[in-house]
């Protein structure tokens, strides 16, 4: 057997990446605004999440772009993006400039839309035994965390508890606005091993997530529990709602990509 | 910790501008803003604010973050709404002119909701009592919610009495996010010595007046000062009141701009 087919078996083993959306509570469904998209490549995996800035308006679908984008075609560099993203940005100003607007929603749609991202290609190891690679892009407060059993392997950006939420890069649809991208772009990189999780989180999410493994307690297993449950959906609401209430976890729309190797 | 509570549409925040139309406000203002009346600039100014707080609400539909109320002092005391308003119904109440840039010829369409108007005293201790009944009645509508913000902006001293009285009953309304805020603007008729933000009575001219806008101008909130220096780039000291003297135009946008700044995203 040559080497596609060794990769192809080894991909058919490992189980699907699956993703947990929930809008705000008080929220509508379609008032959702982040993204989260997974592909299968020829190598593994490619994961991306972009969360949508509330402040602008149309961001839910600039989120879209930016994370299809990335799994579609995966960027490394600021320039890259910096391209990708003015390309986009067009699209997404031409989509909804032919909308009937209000005089409001027209001014607003031409200060942009935003996003964070984070995006992920995990490639799968030729053989079984042996160690995987990632790869991974940051710009603002979106996370990625490595998990080893109970323990943080990396997570990417680093970012801890307090550093979340105050003013995080942004990739914006209008070019000019994204000059700075450089600063805020990060790129990481590491290597894997069978048993290894993969969590894709939006801000709120990350900023628990991190709380919690730095606590040391394992509360992360609760949420792979939820991921497999047969009704996901709601019991991911249900936990939030548990969560929000008890002042855990910040009122947000909150999107999971879980990667169980 | 206070002043910050989420805003979203359940839980909204709200303005009160007090804007002085006294006839004094007929006086023509300095510097850039030269060949206009403080009265044209301020109602120029508030138009333009009214409508960023708008926007920030447009999703493309309006959401309704914010409720606003504007009470107008000179000839009389009188509410420009009836009250509080949200911006869904401020969104059409606008009156929509075109604006034409004279240096590019690019048509902008510029909502309008107040007018300049300049007639009458300063009965600003009046409106001070107004803004605290419009408040009151808010909080007991919205007790958890973030506390009200009443900006005041005025070229000149009240004609009707000591303001402090009624400021002090007005920021003595509390919500259990924190006190009422009131943050005031002097537009001043000369364009050098404005005091912006003044953290102590001694950074202050040895003047009746400025004293006594220092005295009622609350301290501006560390979430706050926090926003202004990200969003606006505005660097505020930590005692520093919601305050500015003296001042030219382009002082007190700052002032709406930082008086209305009081939430990053908001949804």
């Amino acid at each position: 057997m040559g080497q596609f087919g060794r990769m192809s078996e080894s991909v058919q083993r490992i189980a699907k990446p699956y993703v947990l959306k929930l809008p705000k509570a008080g929220n509508m469904p379609a008032e959702y605004e982040d993204a989260a998209f997974v592909q299968r490549s020829f190598s593994g995996f490619r994961l991306a999440l972009a969360d949508g800035a509330s402040a602008a308006v149309f961001a839910g679908a600039w989120a879209r772009m930016l994370a299809r984008t990335f799994v579609r075609r995966p960027f490394w560099t600021a320039a890259a993006l910096r391209y990708r993203a003015q390309k986009l940005g067009q699209f997404w100003r031409w989509q909804h400039a032919q909308l009937e607007l209000p005089w409001y929603a027209e001014q607003k749609l031409a200060d942009g839309a935003a996003a964070t991202l984070i995006g992920v290609t995990i490639t799968l190891p030729a053989q079984r035994a042996a160690a995987g690679s990632w790869q991974s892009l940051a710009v603002g407060d979106a996370c990625l965390f490595q998990m080893r059993d109970r323990a943080l392997v990396q997570m990417h950006p680093d970012l801890n508890p307090a550093e979340f939420g105050t003013a995080p890069a942004l990739v914006y649809s209008v070019a000019a606005r994204n000059h700075r991208l450089a600063r805020g772009l990060a790129v990481a990189a590491g290597s894997w091993r069978m048993g290894d999780t993969f969590v894709l989180a939006s801000d709120a999410l990350a900023k628990w997530i991190r709380t919690h493994v730095d606590s040391g307690q394992g509360a992360l297993q609760s949420l792979y529990a939820l991921a497999a449950e047969p009704a996901a959906e709601s019991a991911f609401s249900q936990w939030a709602l548990q969560e929000q209430g008890a002042g855990r976890l910040k009122n947000d729309d909150h999107t999971m990509v879980l990667y169980q190797t | 910790m206070t002043y910050s509570a989420d805003i979203d549409r359940k839980h909204p925040a709200c303005f009160v501008f007090l804007v002085d139309q006294s006839e004094s406000m007929a006086e023509q203002c300095a510097g850039a803003e030269a060949g206009r009346s403080k009265a044209e600039a301020l109602a120029f100014g508030i138009n333009g604010n009214l409508n960023e707080i708008l926007i920030r609400c447009s999703k493309p539909e309006i959401r309704d973050y914010f409720h606003v109320a504007v009470i107008g002092y000179g000839a009389s005391v009188h509410s420009e709404f009836s009250g509080f308003i949200p911006m869904s119904e401020m969104a059409l109440r606008a009156r929509i002119e075109i604006k034409v840039d004279p240096r590019t010829g690019a048509a902008a369409k510029s909502p309008i909701w107040l007018d300049a108007v300049a007639d009458g005293n300063t009965p600003m201790c009046a409106a001070l009592a107004a803004a605290r009944s419009l408040v009151a009645e808010w909080v007991s509508e919205h007790p958890k919610d973030f506390p009200p913000i009443v900006i005041n902006i005025s070229d000149g001293a009240a004609t009707d009495g000591d303001p402090a009285v009624n400021a002090r009953l007005l920021t003595a309304v509390s919500s259990t996010d924190g006190a009422a805020l009131l943050f005031n603007g002097h537009l001043s008729s000369v364009e050098s010595g404005a005091i912006e933000f003044p953290s102590a009575a001694e950074n202050l001219p040895a003047d009746k007046y400025a004293l006594k806008m220092f005295e009622i101008s609350s301290v501006i909130p560390e979430s706050m000062r926090t926003l202004a220096a990200n969003k606006l780039g505005f660097s505020i000291k930590p005692s520093g009141r919601g305050m500015v003297f003296n001042a030219n135009f382009q002082a007190i946008v700052t002032l709406l701009e930082i008086g209305t700044t009081m939430s990053g995203p908001v949804g």
